[in-house]
């Protein structure tokens, strides 16, 4: 089993239509979309039978107010003022709750629970490619990795269950504690840039974390043409830390077009000069996984 | 001496598993009375954080002196120093093979942590 | 008037907006302070460009078992939540990456066996930059987890201050980052693109921001000049646009070399001074 992740450091590089598109290109694969707080790619998908299971994360102190005397000592021992003195009781803002039990620790009337409490929710749908995994976190919890990992186990399962050879996940920006859950134990990285000083920037440190990990890397150039003088030196430099580069693709407008219609590049337009040149790094990706 | 070796199977024969803290077992492999057992880390594989240092625990408690595996995160391997465990790497081959070889004192030691931690 | 900039999406041009507002409210001669709180990808120095930076270390204090006093009872790793305490061959190890600091361990210990020691966890830095906008930005050491801390600690820098125009850039997407970042601020501006990405990730934002009873106005980037998809959803939902900064190839141009379009192009300078009186007026209102 081969697994290929897409990242991009820096957010809205085109990474995740560029993932549609090699989906579509590979044929028959598991798909999976580790952006799990803005998880998109199942608008190009075009994904059906959805089913859902729930996620949990940490556990959630919840204050009974029937039981509670507001003798404040929760609010005394919580680190993240978290605790609010409410009318009448005290109550947890949940947003900024860690999860440590101190509260509930502490509690001398037991009036307050500490469960594990849903976070986020995993979906499985069906695809013309074989099975897509996706996922929500809901908005405001805490994105450790946890949900991803869940998702790319998920994932591992169904390409098992169903004899499916290769992975292609679309990993979540930046380079937190998320992306690391995503490339960790994968064969072949794809990183989407583009010629701005700030994607210059971030792609170095996407690139410093595949180099921890001993994870081969590649790297689109996306929208070259904004700045020419700039995508020119992210490539020599790409090239010089012994990396390869994938291709360039210059502006084009058929991304926005093709994501309106709710397709892949290459089923909206599979004739069209962009179509091609993702067809050529595509091919240029796979040579890369098959040498992992 | 009592041998850990991360693994993908259940058995002496299967492949090395490159990863510690994720992988789905250990073949717990005494050296004196050559016999072993799987050792089933599937609850810290799908834990959802620290399962490097998880794993690390499991294989202390079951009196482990010498783990192999592919890489070491730094929290793993802090808690397999902190007991006393001696580390190797070993990729590519399966168990036996890795056991042969550390008895013919042809495994390279782990010293330092190889791989960034990643605590999920 | 303290605003946040946010938006569900990374890449929409939320950094953009919150650059260009902060020069637009120091070319009227308002004291203006701006904080990137996006502190695993902080960009926003890049077009700033802040001159004598100050910086200092940011730390959070974790616990260190004294071996003397330790009877290894065992009651701090059974409540630790992090597994950032473990006993290893009936000796207790701490991991100080997995700490959360929340000093439990501290307070069960039966024999006073815990003491706190500092971690560093990242920087922050401070400077004044173009037009004399003072900008504070934070630094998460890479590996580190703790971008909730360093937030907190860039805010702490806006007590005792009350003269500035305040414009916070938050992390990109909808976790608890992003909660940390907007809880203080008046006015939450969220920035999208007309796509069917950004009207999702839009929506997921909105969502955040409500359950926060935050007051919102929404500026569409990279406009079409007529963008029905994310225009039907503002008046279905009853949000006030803003503004629209139109795609431009040039303005993509002067952004990629970190260079601020309010400075370059007079046309981008009307529509952000528009927009920022559209939000005076929301803040004041």
């Amino acid at each position: 089993m081969k697994e290929l992740v897409i990242i991009s450091g820096k957010g809205g590089t085109g990474k995740t239509s560029l993932t549609a598109a090699f989906i579509k290109l590979m044929g028959r694969c598991v798909a999976a979309d580790c952006d799990v707080d803005a998880a998109d790619l199942d608008l190009l998908l075009g994904s059906k039978n959805k089913s859902m299971s729930e996620f949990t994360g940490r556990k959630r102190p919840v204050i009974d107010e029937k039981k509670c005397t507001s003798c404040g000592k929760c609010y005394e021992v919580c680190e993240f003022d978290a605790i609010i003195k409410g009318e009448i009781s005290y109550n947890v803002d949940n947003y900024s709750c860690e999860g440590c039990g101190a509260c509930y620790y502490f509690c001398p009337e037991n009036a307050i629970t500490f469960e594990p409490a849903k976070s986020g929710e995993v979906y499985i749908s069906d695809t013309k490619n074989g099975p897509f995994v996706h996922a929500r976190l809901i908005p405001g919890e805490e994105n450790s990795g946890k949900l991803v990992i869940a998702v790319k186990n998920e994932a591992k399962r169904l390409a098992i269950d169903n004899n499916i050879e290769n992975i292609i996940i679309d990993g979540s920006p930046g380079t937190g504690c998320p992306v690391i859950a995503t490339i960790s134990g994968s064969d072949y990285v794809v990183v989407v840039t583009e010629p701005t000083f700030s994607g210059m920037h971030d792609l170095e440190r996407v690139l410093a974390l595949t180099d921890r990990f001993s994870i081969k890397a590649g790297v689109i150039v996306n929208k070259s043409d904004i700045n020419v003088r700039i995508s020119k030196e992210i490539q020599e430099k790409v090239k010089a830390s012994g990396k390869v580069i994938l291709g360039e693709i210059p502006y084009d407008r058929e991304f926005i077009d093709a994501l309106q219609d709710g397709k892949s590049i290459v089923e909206f337009n599979k004739d069209s000069k962009l179509s091609q040149m993702v067809q050529n790094i595509y091919n240029k990706i796979i040579r890369n996984l098959e040498e992992v | 001496m009592k041998v850990a070796v991360s693994t993908q199977g259940k058995d002496i024969n299967s492949v090395v598993d490159a990863r510690f803290g994720r992988t789905l077992g250990f073949i717990i492999f005494d050296t004196e009375s050559e016999n072993w057992e799987f050792l089933d880390n599937s609850q810290v594989l799908n834990a959802p954080q620290g399962a490097g240092i998880q794993a690390a625990k499991h294989v202390v408690d079951a009196g482990v002196n010498v783990v192999i595996t592919g890489h070491l995160g730094p929290n793993a391997f802090k808690a397999l120093s902190a007991a006393q465990v001696n580390a190797y790497t070993f990729k590519g081959g399966s168990v036996k093979e890795a056991i042969d070889l550390l008895k013919k004192g042809e495994l390279q030691s782990l010293t330092n942590p190889d791989v960034e931690g990643h605590w999920v | 008037m303290y605003i946040a900039i946010a938006s569900g999406k990374g890449g929409t041009g939320k950094t953009t907006v919150a650059v260009n507002l902060a020069v637009v409210s120091a070319l009227l001669n308002k004291r203006t302070r701006l904080l990137d709180c996006d502190v695993e990808e902080p960009d926003v120095h890049v077009f700033m460009k802040p001159e004598d930076v100050e910086e200092k270390a940011v730390n959070v204090k974790i616990p260190v078992i004294d071996e003397q006093k330790c009877t290894k009872c065992g009651k701090c790793k059974d409540i630790c939540e992090f597994s950032s305490l473990v006993f290893l061959n009936d000796k207790p190890v701490i991991f100080d990456d997995m700490c959360h600091s929340c000093m439990l361990c501290l307070r069960v210990c039966p024999f006073d066996a815990i003491t706190l020691k500092d971690k560093k966890i990242g920087t922050l830095r401070s400077g004044y930059g173009v037009n004399n906008v003072l900008l504070d930005y934070g630094l998460l050491d890479i590996g580190q987890v703790a971008a909730p801390s360093i937030i907190s600690q860039l805010k702490d820098r806006l007590k005792n201050d009350t003269n500035n125009n305040v414009i916070l850039d938050c992390p990109p997407g909808t976790a608890c980052s992003v909660v940390e970042s907007v809880k203080d601020a008046e006015f939450v501006v969220l920035v999208t693109e007309p796509t069917r990405f950004g009207l999702n990730d839009l929506k997921l934002a909105v969502e955040l921001m409500r359950s926060l009873e935050k007051k919102i106005g929404v500026v569409i980037n990279r406009s079409d000049d007529n963008d029905p998809l994310i225009e039907d959803y503002l008046n279905k939902e009853n949000i006030n646009l803003l503004g629209k900064i139109p795609y431009l190839k040039e303005a993509a141009h002067i952004y990629s070399e970190g260079d601020i379009l309010v400075k370059k192009d007079s046309g981008l300078h009307s529509r952000f001074l528009t927009i920022y009186s559209k939000i005076t007026g929301e803040v004041e209102s």
